[in-house]
């Protein structure tokens, strides 16, 4: 085997919803800038919008060739193992049929593995480091002057030079030919970040969000903006009392807020993640909050969960990135494993989610 | 920032700090194309690393006092061997040909974990 084409992602796609009943195919609103229409899966075996929903995004960033194969691949062996009655191992890590039944009779997942079909296809045949989409509209149209880093593209934090400290070192770009970290004019500037804000919407019962990247073997987190702590809930992004004061390190002057329970749920399924992983062949990914030596804004996940705090009527949105492997593109071979690590991972954290659906149900009859 | 993307080559690099807030800075006033997040560097001490991906003819200035770059790959020729690894045509052209995935099916199953 090898790292799937543009054209065999989506064909890939198309053939799973074909022939499974329990898949349907999502035909995103937006196409890319070059035009290519998107896909995305619904897996679940009861009506849509009767679940609470697993979402999980991925080829995002364009080098990252491996995280379209990891989401189609999962979605694969969970329609297969559903519809033949199986359990799925990896490794040395075993799931009962029980558990991926469940999965699917209990949970809707929204698998859509290429958000960033036009960078993937640049990165593929031309330039295999290349990063962000292939928008020309805002530098000159040529070399690194193409282009917007979707995962900063987001609306959290998008003014960062009003939100952050000067001394943060926040990675993100203002400039139309920075080679990596161009946010674009405007939160949601790019028809790729907006079809991901759809599903958010047109799935309103999501409850879990991760956006699978590359690499350092890490499970990540909210906050990415800063340090998280649980005991201000003041200190927060839309307090701008704050501004000027995010994203240094190590300083008590701001830190994200994040009420203890959802910390709580957020670290524990990071946890249940890494051990699965671990499990396949002795990986160690590291469970954390994604704000390291420096901060992040305009990111996938810190928009995910930000979202019922700037709009109440939202549900609350657990939200990760995954950053698998050890470099961008491994070689085949290599990819394979990584695939059946994060796929056990993957299918943990969904377990484990689905087991919060059934504790927030019984709490609720209970009441 | 000037477009520099088709002169040279990309070096795949490891950077290593002797403390973070040092990292930190040559992070800041150098913004690179990080790969990965920084880890404590092995052995005693409280040295930070991260890998990067730099302009052949940059790697060489990233380094001062109390930092050191070490040249993992070039990551340009890597890219291009890994660029002859991605399928040509369309595997699933035929609409009954469904991908697999690398989990392995069980029956007789018992407890999971």
């Amino acid at each position: 085997m090898t790292y799937f084409n543009t054209d065999e992602v989506d064909s890939a796609l198309v053939n799973l919803s074909r022939n499974d009943r329990n898949c349907e195919l999502i035909e995103l609103p937006e196409r890319s800038v070059e035009g290519v229409t998107c896909h995305a899966l619904r897996l679940g075996s009861r009506p849509t919008g009767t679940r609470d929903c697993v979402l999980l995004i991925g080829g995002v960033h364009a080098r990252e060739w491996g995280s379209c194969e990891i989401l189609i691949c999962f979605a694969a062996d969970l329609l297969l193992a559903y519809r033949t009655g199986s359990g799925l191992a990896y490794g040395g890590r075993r799931f009962t049929a029980d558990q991926v039944r469940g999965l699917l009779d209990n949970l809707e997942i929204i698998v859509f593995p290429l958000v960033n079909p036009d960078g993937r296809r640049y990165s593929q045949n031309t330039e295999a480091m290349w990063r962000k989409n292939r928008n020309p509209a805002y530098g000159n149209g040529k070399g690194d002057c193409v282009g917007v880093d979707l995962n900063r593209n987001y609306d959290f934090l998008f003014d960062a030079a009003t939100a952050f400290s000067p001394t943060s070192g926040v990675r993100v770009s203002t400039d139309p030919c920075d080679p990596q970290l161009y946010q674009g004019p405007q939160p949601f500037s790019e028809p790729e970040t907006r079809n991901v804000r759809w599903l958010l919407d047109a799935y309103p019962r999501t409850r879990w969000f991760v956006d699978v990247h590359s690499y350092s073997e890490d499970m990540l987190y909210v906050w990415g903006d800063d340090e998280d702590q649980s005991t201000d809930p003041s200190m927060n992004f839309g307090n701008h009392a704050f501004d000027g004061l995010r994203g240094d390190a190590g300083d008590a002057r701001y830190r994200e807020y994040i009420p203890a329970s959802d910390l709580a749920q957020a670290t524990g399924l990071a946890r249940d993640f890494a051990a699965a992983v671990h499990g396949v062949r002795g990986t160690d990914y590291t469970a954390k909050s994604a704000f390291d030596l420096y901060p992040t804004c305009g990111s996938s996940d810190d928009y995910a969960f930000a979202r019922h705090l700037t709009d109440p009527a939202r549900g609350k949105v657990l939200a990760y990135t995954i950053e698998w492997g050890t470099e961008f593109q491994p070689q085949w071979d290599e990819m394979e494993n990584i695939i059946k690590d994060i796929s056990a991972g993957l299918l943990q954290f969904c377990v484990s989610a689905r087991s919060m659906v059934g504790t927030r149900t019984a709490a609720t009859t209970a009441a | 920032m000037a477009d520099t993307s088709e002169h040279e080559n990309i070096l795949h690099v490891r950077v290593t700090a002797e403390d973070a807030e040092t990292l930190r800075t040559l992070l800041r006033e150098q913004p690179m194309d990080v790969g990965g997040r920084p880890r404590p560097a092995p052995g005693p001490g409280n040295a930070m690393t991260v890998e990067a991906f730099v302009p052949r003819g940059r790697a060489e200035r990233l380094v001062r006092d109390g930092v050191s770059v070490d040249v993992l790959r070039d990551a340009t020729v890597t890219g291009q061997a890994r660029q002859a690894e991605v399928g040509r045509g369309n595997r699933f052209a035929d609409p009954r040909h469904m991908p697999r995935g690398m989990g392995e099916l069980i029956k007789n199953d018992g407890p999971g974990g």
